[in-house]
């Protein structure tokens, strides 16, 4: 756009500071009456959720000033490495007979799926812009993306974890949507997922349960008291919500109020203003984060910057549909304000990333080709 | 299309994914919010009632008749109890329990709540109150219980899940009950409980406690000795009481066959009812003292005074009275000790229906004596008007008349009592839960019925019926003279006299001198051949009487001092001071029905002009126009009063209840008589609370219930 930005995108930095910083009252709030009862100790979970908040804003700092343009040499190591660590866990669930999604390395649990996400969206950017020309090809261009794509997204699918698969999958679709991808291509890809989706579903009875638990949510009573005891927090907030730390909920209503189902303790203690501000900082932080895409000279910068984004916007836009009962309960955290361990400073990462691609805007267009040079040697 | 158009694209669609979340929030938590709250409420919130202890009740002596006993359940979260021997040897030595025991299961290795004693019973929870230890769960709900059982169960009634039924229990549930405590506590999902901050707890507080008048004593005495009399002279059931003769305080009173309120059984109806108040019967002998009293404060005879007795058969418009032992004449001394059925009709004859009425009336027959207990019956007393062929003679010795056990004694204690008439008193004081005197209930006197002179007189016939060869001779006592009347009467179904089956009484008083006791004994249905009142009945007299001086010591019985525990006054100068001869409400605009009630209640004549028989008023469709005192024969205490008929529009003009909250009783009957209502007082001292309440919207007068408490003003 113009010379002059080099600077990080300020409103993309200081909404993410905020709601880590956010983060630390809702879930010391949601989590001490819990934690009380289980541990005799209300602070356990804010310590631990201090220290990747910590963490995060370090990872926010250093991957901010990591130029983005050295994920091009990369991005095929860390899909693989995405692949190996999910096809690692994936066996280790064979062996435990049992749902696994986590790697534990000493006292850190890491999940490779969040990993993944951006592995994924970082390779696709690469792919895409280095098949710039064929693109809009089915063999040449398409296939070789939808591989990497449908890869990870069955790998995580059978851990299992549909949500989180559904929205590798749905984040990686909008990337191709804004890429020169064949409309053609995507349509049926979706097309045929669809059948695959169902056979899943139906053949996972723990989900089925889930999906006809939701059709009777609404009357507060109904057999899905996770979302019933959400709503009523949400209801019994109001306007102003019932104060900070005050929510009912949280006190075994709401299992693990401080995951999942935060968005419902925030709206139950600070009220409809308090929801609405938080959705709305989501809100800026996606327009923020897509202006980013917009003004960014490089493609490379510019899907990776998108696909960024879209993460953020898919987690909070489900977790809080979740919340409010728009969607069927599942089990995804809202970025930076849920308890989240390895996710929250994964997250911190893609931000990190993200800003250093808003800091490039403005820069020499000349680096695609400088950069896909380099490569080639 | 370019990248950053479809990104325009995308990122207005995610915005649209937003504003329906917003939407969907503005229906929960702005339209729905007030649905929530309460759903949220409910699952978050529980009201915790605790009850309060229920009010014991005392005998005059202070000795408890009724009071509570506790079932206890302990539970124990032995991880959070810090020192458990000592734990256990509190909770031993508050359950009288094994202390190794306990220590067994307060060391567990649990976070879990373990039941320790379930459901025992413990007389008192003193010990228990004292241990106030972190994991030790103690619930305890109380029961009443009563340490004497059967004695004076009729009057002290019993509870059934905590609420009176009967007797003093029943009336007083409203001091006894207490206030329930309450408190809101908050749960949480596992259902735990924590009291729910900012609100402050209401603690229950315990009800008043109640001393009787009567001394459990003398209570054991009556029952005692009742029971055996009826066992020997065969008969159904009976009755008897002991009054105090100064103060009008009931000291024993029961009726057999009675019950165990500890051990409630179905067939223990009969047994529950106070049949000294709650039944009626014809006095028969008994009751030709206030024939006797009437021609004497009248001073239309002389008690040696020759009557005519019609050598044992008198026949007059049409029936025929006997004596046992006839003779042509005999003096109105003998008259009285041979208890002679002609003599008493003739000296009736002297005094005329409407005199044989008013005295009969003054002597409190015919309404109701005021007892504080529920279940009285007022009897029948035939107006003048209502007087048919021989019902003044039949009267005057005790039939055509019918009258409760308590009314009867009444009008001995007034004789003994230089003729005025106390108000039976069965409640003594009531103490708050913290012992400070709340109500105290002191001796009333009536009214003047005699004068002193007559009651002199007649005191000294009753000695005659007692000491002179009378009918009542097995009811003298060792060096304490007893004055008293026999009675007995043939059975009255209801629709007439069967011969073979008789009631026989006995009511005495002692000392002759100056009377402090009375006892009162009546009973029912004797088959056996022996029946005789001074047969049957005096025995039991004399027999009560007998322990009873032994109980209070014979150098007692005739001090003022006897049972009055020194507040004691004598009744005259009360009644010098109340002037309650003089008192007439204000009736006008009244309905007649409620006029006449309260007339009638207060021992007022009356008459109503124009109607020469008003008992045959619809009194329901008059209201009082007017009336005015009358002087008549120098009664002051005579009205007589004007009526109308209510026309509809008056009907339909709807009163408004007057508030008398915060009045005493007098000012408060004062105002709603005065605007025609009647009145039910329940308690004593000022008006706490009235129904209807205070503003009530009423199309005519009806009758309105006072509840008071506190200090007399």
């Amino acid at each position: 756009m113009n010379e002059k930005t080099n600077k990080i995108d300020i409103w993309i930095f200081l909404a993410v500071i905020g709601l880590l910083l956010f983060s630390l009252l809702a879930v010391y709030s949601a989590s001490s009456y819990y934690f009380y009862g289980l541990k005799k100790d209300t602070e356990f979970l804010l310590r631990n959720h201090l220290i990747k908040v910590i963490l995060g804003i370090a990872m926010i700092f250093l991957f901010m000033k990591l130029d983005y343009n050295i994920y091009r040499r990369i991005s095929k190591f860390l899909i693989w490495f995405a692949i190996f660590l999910l096809l690692y866990v994936l066996l280790f669930a064979a062996a435990k007979k049992n749902v696994y999604r986590w790697i534990d390395i000493g006292p850190i649990s890491f999940q490779p799926s969040d990993f993944a996400k951006y592995a994924l969206v970082i390779h696709i950017s690469y792919l895409l812009m280095k098949k710039k020309e064929y693109t809009h090809l089915l063999y040449r261009g398409y296939l070789p993306v939808l591989f990497y794509i449908l890869m990870i997204t069955a790998l995580v699918a059978f851990q299992p974890n549909l949500s989180t698969s559904l929205i590798i999958f749905g984040s990686s679709m909008f990337l191709l949507f804004v890429s020169p991808v064949k409309m053609k291509h995507m349509i049926i890809t979706v097309l045929l997922m669809i059948p695959f989706i169902i056979i899943f579903v139906v053949s996972n009875e723990y989900m089925l349960k889930r999906l006809s638990k939701y059709s009777d949510h609404t009357s507060g009573m109904g057999a899905d008291n996770q979302l019933a005891q959400a709503i009523i927090g949400l209801g019994n907030g109001g306007l102003i919500g019932v104060g900070a730390g005050n929510s009912y909920q949280k006190e075994y209503f709401l299992h693990e109020a401080y995951s999942d189902f935060i968005f419902a303790v925030v709206g139950e203690e600070y009220g409809f203003i308090g929801a609405v501000i938080l959705i709305l900082i989501f809100v800026m932080l996606i327009v923020r984060g897509y202006k980013v895409a917009k003004d960014i000279n490089d493609d490379f910068g510019k899907y990776i910057a998108f696909g960024i984004t879209t993460i953020i916007a898919l987690y909070s836009f489900v977790n809080i549909s979740v919340a409010t009962g728009i969607i069927p309960t599942t089990g995804v955290p809202i970025p930076f304000v849920s308890y989240g361990g390895t996710a929250l400073v994964i997250n911190c990462i893609g931000i990190g990333i993200l800003l250093n691609i808003s800091s490039q805007r403005g820069q020499v267009k000349s680096l695609n080709e400088k950069f896909s040079k380099v490569v080639e040697v | 299309m370019s990248t950053n158009k479809k990104i325009l694209i995308i990122s207005l669609v995610l915005i649209a994914g937003f504003s329906i979340t917003i939407a969907n929030l503005i229906k929960i938590q702005l339209f729905e919010h007030d649905k929530w709250e309460s759903v949220a409420k409910k699952q978050t919130q529980d009201r915790e009632y605790s009850k309060p202890l229920r009010g014991i009740i005392f005998d005059r002596n202070m000795k408890p008749l009724a009071i509570n006993h506790f079932n206890v359940s302990v539970k124990v979260i032995p991880k959070r109890i810090k020192n458990a021997d000592s734990v256990a040897f509190l909770l031993a030595s508050a359950l009288n329990s094994n202390k190794e025991k306990y220590l067994r299961i307060l060391e567990m290795d649990t976070d879990y709540e373990v039941p320790l004693e379930n459901n025992i019973y413990l007389e008192n929870t003193t010990l228990l109150d004292e241990i106030n230890s972190d994991g030790v769960i103690i619930t305890k709900s109380a029961f009443r219980y009563y340490p004497y059982g059967k004695l004076a169960s009729q009057i002290i009634g019993f509870t059934k899940n905590d609420k009176g039924k009967t007797g003093v229990e029943y009336t007083y549930e409203r001091d006894l009950a207490g206030k329930c405590g309450m408190m809101i506590m908050q749960k949480d999902g596992n259902g735990n409980r924590r009291p729910f901050q900012g609100f402050r707890n209401q603690f229950p507080e315990p009800g008043s406690n109640i001393v009787l008048s009567i001394d459990i004593n003398l209570q054991r005495i009556l029952e005692e000795e009742l029971e055996k009399g009826i066992f020997q002279s065969k008969s159904k059931s009976g009755k008897a009481l002991i009054v105090s003769v100064k103060t009008g305080e009931i000291l024993a009173m029961s009726s057999y066959p009675t019950y165990d309120p500890n051990n409630i059984k179905s067939s223990d109806t009969v047994g529950m009812k106070n049949r000294v108040i709650t039944d009626q019967f014809d006095p028969g002998s008994t009751f030709k003292v206030i024939t006797a009293s009437g021609v004497l404060d009248k001073n239309l005879a002389g008690v040696n005074s020759e009557i005519n007795t019609e050598n044992g058969l008198y026949e007059f418009n049409g029936r025929v009275l006997k004596d046992e032992y006839g003779s042509s004449s005999m003096s109105f001394r003998k008259v009285i000790e041979k208890s002679s059925n002609i003599g008493v009709a003739k000296l009736s004859e002297m005094l005329g229906k409407n005199e044989l009425f008013r005295y009969a009336r003054n002597f409190g027959i015919g309404s109701y004596t005021g007892l504080e207990l529920d279940g009285e019956v007022k009897g029948t007393l035939k107006h003048p008007q209502q007087f048919g062929k021989g019902t003044l003679q039949f009267m005057a010795i005790g039939y055509e008349v019918s009258v409760n056990l308590l009314q009867m004694a009444m009008v001995y204690q007034c004789i003994a009592n230089s003729g005025i008439m106390m108000k039976p008193i069965i409640i003594k004081r009531l103490i708050s839960s913290s012992g400070e005197r709340i109500n105290e209930n002191y001796p009333v006197p009536v009214r003047q019925v005699i004068s002193k002179k007559t009651s002199k007189i007649v005191t000294d016939l009753l000695e005659g019926v007692v000491n002179n060869m009378g009918t009542g001779t097995e009811a003298a006592l060792e060096y304490i003279t007893v004055a008293g009347k026999t009675g007995t009467t043939q059975f009255n179904t209801g629709d007439g006299y069967i011969s073979h089956i008789h009631n026989s009484s006995f009511i005495g008083f002692y000392p002759a001198e100056n009377p402090t006791v009375l006892v009162a004994v009546f009973l029912d249905e004797i088959k056996d051949e022996k029946f005789f009142g001074g047969l049957v009945a005096a025995p039991i007299f004399r027999r009560i009487s007998k322990r009873l001086i032994d109980y209070v010591g014979i150098d007692r019985i005739n001090s003022n001092d006897l049972f009055n525990e020194g507040y004691y006054k004598h009744s005259e100068d009360i009644l010098n001071v109340t002037n309650l001869n003089n008192e007439i409400p204000d009736i006008k605009g009244m309905d007649l029905y409620n006029a006449v009630n309260i007339l009638e209640e207060r021992n007022i004549h009356f008459e109503i002009d124009g109607f020469s028989d008003k008992n045959k008023i619809p009194q329901k469709k008059y209201i009082v126009a007017e009336y005015s005192k009358r002087k008549k024969e120098g009664d002051i205490r005579y009205v007589s009063v004007k009526i109308r008929e209510i026309n509809r529009n008056e009907k339909n003009v709807l009163l408004k209840v007057p508030d008398v909250t915060g009045l005493s009783i007098r000012k408060a009957i004062g105002k709603l008589t005065s605007e025609g209502y009647s009145v039910e007082i329940s308690g004593s001292g000022r008006v706490q609370s009235q129904i209807p309440e205070p503003g009530t919207e009423l199309r005519q007068t009806r009758k309105i219930k006072l509840f008071c408490k506190g200090k007399k003003s």
